[in-house]
């Protein structure tokens, strides 16, 4: 975690260099009050009234450099902690966006969420109580021993024998409820997970009567957490009166010292109550120090969740010497021999797969469930590069061309229709920013959303409210086919994009696909047989292998995967008709 | 409702208008929305209604017509962001949150409810207050005892006459005394208010968990699943919190506050005076910083919610900005906004950060007064020297409780608020019970029949008026229509999630009223679309169908559900665990993995609802052949909105608005040519 923040506080060091010198201001001027009381309560009991007013000024004069030093002090602070969290989330944020499927796969959209959230506001506290807390505990301890001592040196002994004895306790506590606060966030995490889950499974647990299993369940985690805190609280409950009782116990030691230190003539009055004072506030320093340490194990985990992001290896790596693909309009796609296997698996996803396509042509890909129908489509546009083999999209093998120059040859609609916040227009210009008004309105008509966009009293300048809340799941679906469609691109990929329309619609849009994309290759995965009944080629995929190979008439002859996918489908005079 | 009686009877009428457009557990929502809602925000809502006649609306739309793109979709946007602030406060009125400080409504009776709730756990709470009374009291006590010695000590110095050390010596005794007394009582309350808190917290959280598991199906239509989730973590913890460590520093606060107040004006009436004359600047200081800062912190929230708003939006939509090469843009645009909280939140700190140098002037000059003050009484010989060093050490020690107490009480305030939200989900009706000598089923044959049966969300909107429908034993009911004609409300009744308004339903010629839950779900064996897994291993959560399952048992379930092989390449074959969200298997394979649930189970009756809707048809194919075997000589049910599924079913019941509007076989269905031709006929439409 320190790196980290080093590595960030790096870009400030005349602020980071004038807090440490500001805390040191205000830690000294709040300091050096008890000393300066100490002779003015000395003059008091000299009777010497002028010295008493010299002193008021001089202290006076102090508590205005406190004040002055302490907003400052703070200015600096919020300025480099909030500059310092605002240039971590951006770098996150840069990573995060130019993660490739894969990389995402590994952390998950979930986890990236809450870690941009929640572990930087941790990042974000914890950094800023190390400025405000933990830099002006040693300043305090320090100040606090140097200036006990010149006070001083007779009774110092007694900080000689303080400062061990509090030392030690205050490192068995931090040892001993560290672990504890460790696991108690993981405790936590576990009574809500389970508690979401028997909230979402309602129903499964009465069908299946295992509300006595879940009430166990949740009694186990739920006992778990509290023990866990009670235990951490109770080393707490040991160790905070004892510090308070080193405290006391000094004070008494200065005084019965003091007393007889003062009839020697070693020390004066004044003297021995502002030893008092110096006693107290190194034990506080004491305190804020292992309060900041307490708090570490959280702030320790935060941060290491943000540098596994950090840490991740781009699994797509970008050409050295990219190849400029030809303009669009040349579109053709080789695809021999590939594979694919993700990183660790001991089995392929895909294997062996070969196709090739031009201008014009409609390739289809079907097959059931974990086929690796979407992987496949992955494999295609460079979201994760083949294992084995190569696939040539107008001629180049993808990675060998800048990724930037690629996604501008390729058009996907995804299996999950993703919209975003910002009108239907802007939604549309994702696929071509600048796409005219006219450009918009035509891709809207093919995906047949007109219908539905027409009716809405803002038409295309619809506001679409985040993650598209606000239009149904067929309507996202047709709006994304829109976006894919109002891009000039070589390859069009439809990743069972057609599911969440009625049969109608999916067969007009279809019929209008079809001219549209003439000069282009047409990629589509789909569930259903009529969707792709009029595919040039279809590809059936049953565990990562191509099983089928043929127009639909031949596979419907030849291949029984794909007659039984059908057959499922379709009624018998469609089969037979087809 | 009574707020509404307090309504003129025109705004009256609008609501009920509005109210029976709505569907109708969208109006029972609504009706718990409108008993919690403030009455201006009622008011607000019937002019929002108001203002959109006929003309107005015509008006707006040739309004609308002459805009320009931009200010079609700023007027768009705004739109969208007022309705959805609309709703966002609405849920927060019915959560109790937001609205300025959360206020509890019966304060002194939660606080009450909550100190007795576990058992034992009042005398304990008494103990620990009476702990901390004397142990703050020995805090408080020990300067002026000081103060004692420190006499002592000067007096024979400034008298040079031999000290007094049997004196010295006795008061610190007892001042060591009052240390050790301080600290063993603060173990001692420390460990019982942890004991208290942690105990008290434990059982509220299991006994909510209990409760959600008696509460009928009909709360969680009227309350979100957030909500709840949030009346059992954040509220528990509020309380956890507040009781930990907010409890006792209050009393603290209070004793330190009152007994520093009187040991000064003992040791001096005027030092103490001077002493509190730099009160209230402290305080009006605090204040005035504190409100500014609060304007700053709002926005630095709002402004953090539209980042994460953005974060969260690009992360999820990765896969579409990697697609259109959007990374740039996306960057810019988070980027833009992150440098807007950086100013916000940097503006907040800054402010309330000042609050602690700005406030310890007036401490420090309360310090100053006292030291130069007290010397010259010292002089004058009004005031001890040793009162001088316990008014120091006073100012010190009772101007921190005073700041905090405000903190402290609001933390309370809103820890018994939140009790409040707690206890009320605890006080919420369970499942009523419909017998007093409960029967049992010895064998059950199957037979089911479902007659005049009658059922609304709300008794007084019936949304199924008179359902008869007779099923023979192994037969197979398929139920299909569009969504919402209540196929799901069907099998909810079957299955007494719900319970009919009239009519009955008999298995085996029992009513189902006369048999206990437990006993009638005992019968069924379920697969929902929702295919809901919980964190564990495959093989915990396949033998879920089964107490006692054996591992035979659990491989055959897997192997009947065309599962086996998949699990078995799996890294940990069966053990391997299934995350929260089960991420790391697809949602084919949950599907199949729930029907080997079911599988197991192995009970006289089945009910599939829409179990085969997130696989593809052919995994649905394999099967659909698996399930034919499950099936024989058991009766089932299945919902289903692929028709070439259940075309073998003995008998198909078409629904429409609650009620059956068809039934037969598929063969005379399609020959009478009604809706149900119609939609089969849909779906496999030629293009």
């Amino acid at each position: 975690m320190l790196k980290l923040f080093k590595r960030y506080l790096k870009q400030y060091p005349g602020q980071v260099a004038l807090i440490v010198f500001l805390t040191l201001v205000f830690t000294a001027t709040t300091m050096i009050l008890p000393k300066l009381s100490s002779p003015v309560i000395d003059a008091g009991t000299a009777g010497d009234t002028d010295s008493i007013v010299r002193y008021a000024i001089i202290m006076g004069v102090v508590v205005v450099i406190a004040v002055i030093a302490g907003v400052l002090n703070n200015y600096f602070i919020s300025n480099v902690v909030m500059g310092t969290t605002r240039d971590m989330r951006n770098t996150l944020f840069e990573r995060v966006i130019s993660f490739s499927q894969e990389d995402e796969n590994m952390i998950g959209t979930a986890s990236l969420i809450s870690r941009q959230s929640k572990d930087m506001l941790t990042l974000q506290m914890t950094l800023l109580q190390m400025f405000m807390m933990m830099l002006q505990a040693p300043l305090m301890c320090i100040a606090g021993i140097a200036l006990a001592l010149t006070t001083s040196v007779s009774l110092s002994w007694i900080i000689v024998v303080l400062l061990p004895l509090a030392a030690i306790t205050m490192g068995i506590a931090i040892k001993m409820t560290q672990p504890i606060f460790r696991a108690n966030q993981v405790k936590v995490d576990r009574v809500n997970g389970v508690m979401r889950e028997t909230l979402t499974g309602m129903r499964v647990i009465r069908a299946f009567n295992r509300e006595d299993y879940e009430n166990r369940r949740f009694e186990d985690v739920s006992d778990d957490l509290t023990n866990n805190v009670k235990k951490g609280y109770k080393i707490m409950n040991l160790i905070l009166p004892m510090i308070v009782f080193l405290a006391n116990g000094s004070n008494l030691l200065i005084l019965g010292f003091g007393a007889d230190y003062m009839k020697k003539g070693l020390a004066s009055y004044g003297d021995v109550q502002a030893f008092v004072q110096y006693t107290t506030m190194i034990l506080m320093a004491f305190m804020l120090g292992s309060m900041f340490l307490m708090l570490m194990p959280n702030a320790q985990a935060s941060a290491e969740r943000i540098n596994e992001v950090w840490d991740v290896v781009p699994s797509i790596k970008e050409s050295s010497d990219p190849v400029k693909m030809p303009e669009v309009g040349n579109a053709s796609i080789e695809v021999s021999h590939i594979s694919y296997r993700f990183s660790g698996a001991s089995q392929n996803v895909l294997t062996d797969i070969s196709f090739s396509a031009k201008a014009g042509e409609t390739i289809a890909i079907i097959g059931g469930t974990g086929s690796g129908k979407s992987t496949l489509l992955n494999v295609l546009c460079r979201n994760m590069d083949v294992t084995e083999g190569s696939v040539k999209i107008d001629g180049v093998d993808v990675r060998d061309t800048a990724q930037d120059d690629l996604k501008n040859h390729i058009s996907l609609v995804p299996q999950k229709a993703f919209l975003f916040a910002g009108s239907i227009i802007d939604n549309i210009r994702y696929g071509k920013p600048d796409a005219t008004e006219e450009e918009v309105r035509h891709a809207l008509d093919i995906s047949q959303s007109s219908e539905f966009v027409d009716k809405k009293e803002y038409g295309m300048y619809t506001y679409i409210a985040q993650a598209g809340t606000n239009v149904s799941g067929g309507q996202k679906q047709r709006l994304s086919i829109a976006r894919a469609l109002v891009r000039k691109a070589d390859i069009y990929m439809f990743d069972d994009s057609f599911s969440a329309l009625d049969y109608k619609t999916d067969a007009k849009l279809r019929g209008e696909l079809a001219g549209e994309l003439k000069n282009a290759v047409t990629i589509i995965v789909a569930q259903r047989v009529s969707t792709i009944k009029n595919a040039d080629r279809i590809l059936v995929l049953a565990e990562g292998k191509v099983v089928g190979d043929g127009t639909h008439d031949e596979l419907m002859a030849s291949n029984t995967v794909y007659r039984e996918i059908a057959m499922s489908q379709l009624s018998e005079s469609e089969v037979k008709g087809a | 409702m009574n707020k509404m009686m307090n309504l003129p009877p025109e705004a009256q009428k609008k609501i009920e208008a509005m109210m029976s457009q709505m569907p109708p557990e969208q109006r029972e929502m609504f009706k718990k929305k409108l008993a919690t809602m403030p009455p201006e925000q009622i008011k607000a809502m019937i002019q929002n209604l108001d203002q959109m006649t006929p003309e107005e609306k015509a008006a707006q739309k040739e309004k609308i017509k002459n805009m320009t793109p931009e200010q079609r979709a700023q007027m768009s946007r705004n739109e969208e962001m007022k309705r959805q602030m609309q709703a966002k406060m609405q849920e927060m009125a019915a959560s109790g949150k937001g609205g300025g400080k959360p206020k509890a409504k019966d304060f002194s009776g939660t606080l009450k409810r909550l100190i007795s709730y576990k058992e034992g756990m009042k005398p304990k709470f008494a103990l620990v207050i009476v702990f901390s009374i004397i142990a703050t009291g020995c805090t408080v006590l020990a300067p002026y005892i000081l103060a004692k010695v420190l006499d002592i000590i000067q007096d024979k110095v400034v008298s040079g006459k031999d000290l007094n050390w049997t004196g010295i010596v006795r008061t610190l005794i007892v001042l060591g005394i009052l240390y050790v007394l301080n600290t063993v009582l603060s173990m001692v309350q420390g460990r019982m208010i942890t004991s208290v808190t942690q105990e008290t917290m434990g059982q509220l959280r299991k006994d909510v968990n209990k409760k959600i598991m008696k509460l009928p199906f009909s709360y969680f239509d009227s309350n979100s699943k957030g909500d709840i989730l949030s009346r059992i973590t954040n509220d528990i913890d509020n309380i956890g919190n507040a009781f930990q460590q907010n409890a006792v520093q209050f009393i603290q606060n209070i004793v330190m506050i009152v007994g520093c107040i009187v040991c000064m004006f003992v040791l001096s009436w005027q030092l103490a005076l001077l002493c509190l004359v730099t009160l209230p600047f402290t305080l009006i200081c605090g204040r005035m910083i504190m409100n500014k800062s609060q304007n700053y912190f709002r926005e630095q929230w709002k402004t953090l919610g539209e980042l994460n708003g953005l974060a969260e939006e690009a992360f999820s939509g990765l896969n579409v900005i990697r697609a259109f090469g959007y990374e740039k843009n996306k960057t810019e645009e988070y980027f833009k906004k992150s440098e807007e909280l950086y100013k916000s939140s940097r503006k907040a700190q800054f402010l309330s950060g000042i609050i602690n140098p700005v406030s310890s002037v007036f401490n420090n000059i309360a310090y100053i007064l006292i030291c130069c003050v007290g010397a010259y009484f010292a002089i004058t010989g009004s005031v001890s020297v040793g009162s001088i060093t316990a008014m120091i050490q006073y100012q010190k020690q009772y101007s921190n409780p005073v700041t905090q107490i405000a903190t402290v009480l609001n933390t309370l305030q809103s820890a018994v608020a939140s009790a409040e939200r707690v206890f009320e989900l605890l006080d919420e009706k369970e499942e009523v019970e419909t017998s007093d000598d409960y029967k049992t089923l010895d064998k059950v044959e199957g037979n089911i029949s479902f007659e005049h049966l009658k059922f609304g969300y709300t008794p007084d909107k019936l949304l199924m008026t008179d359902i008869n429908v007779d099923v023979k034993k192994g037969q197979m009911i398929a139920i299909v229509g569009p969504t919402g004609a209540g196929k799901t409300t069907l099998v909810n009744l079957l299955m007494r999630f719900y319970e009919p308004n009239g009519g009955q339903i008999t298995i085996d010629g029992m009513n189902i009223r006369d048999m206990t839950r437990h006993d009638l779900r005992d019968i069924f064996g379920m697969v929902l679309q929702e295919t809901w897994l919980f964190s564990g291993t495959i093989h915990d959560n396949i033998a879920y169908g089964k107490n006692g399952a054996t591992e035979e048992q659990i491989k055959a379930a897997a192997k009947a559900a065309q599962v086996e092989f998949f699990f078995e390449t799996m890294p940990d074959g069966y053990d391997t665990m299934l995350d929260e969200e089960a991420s790391n298997i697809s949602q084919g394979q949950k599907q199949l993995l729930t029907i080997a649930r079911a599988m197991l189970a192995d009970p006289p009756i089945l009910i599939l609802d829409e179990a085969t809707s997130s696989v593809d048809t052919r995994t649905e194919a394999i099967i659909q052949q698996a399930m034919s075997n499950l099936l024989k000589g058991r009766t089932s049910f299945v919902i289903a909105h692929r028709l070439s599924t259940i075309k073998d079913a003995d008998l198909i019941l078409y629904m429409e608005n609650g009620n059956i509007v068809e039934q037969g076989s598929h063969t005379s269905l399609m020959e009478q040519g009604g809706k149900y031709a119609e939609l089969y006929n849909s779906q496999f439409a030629q293009d």
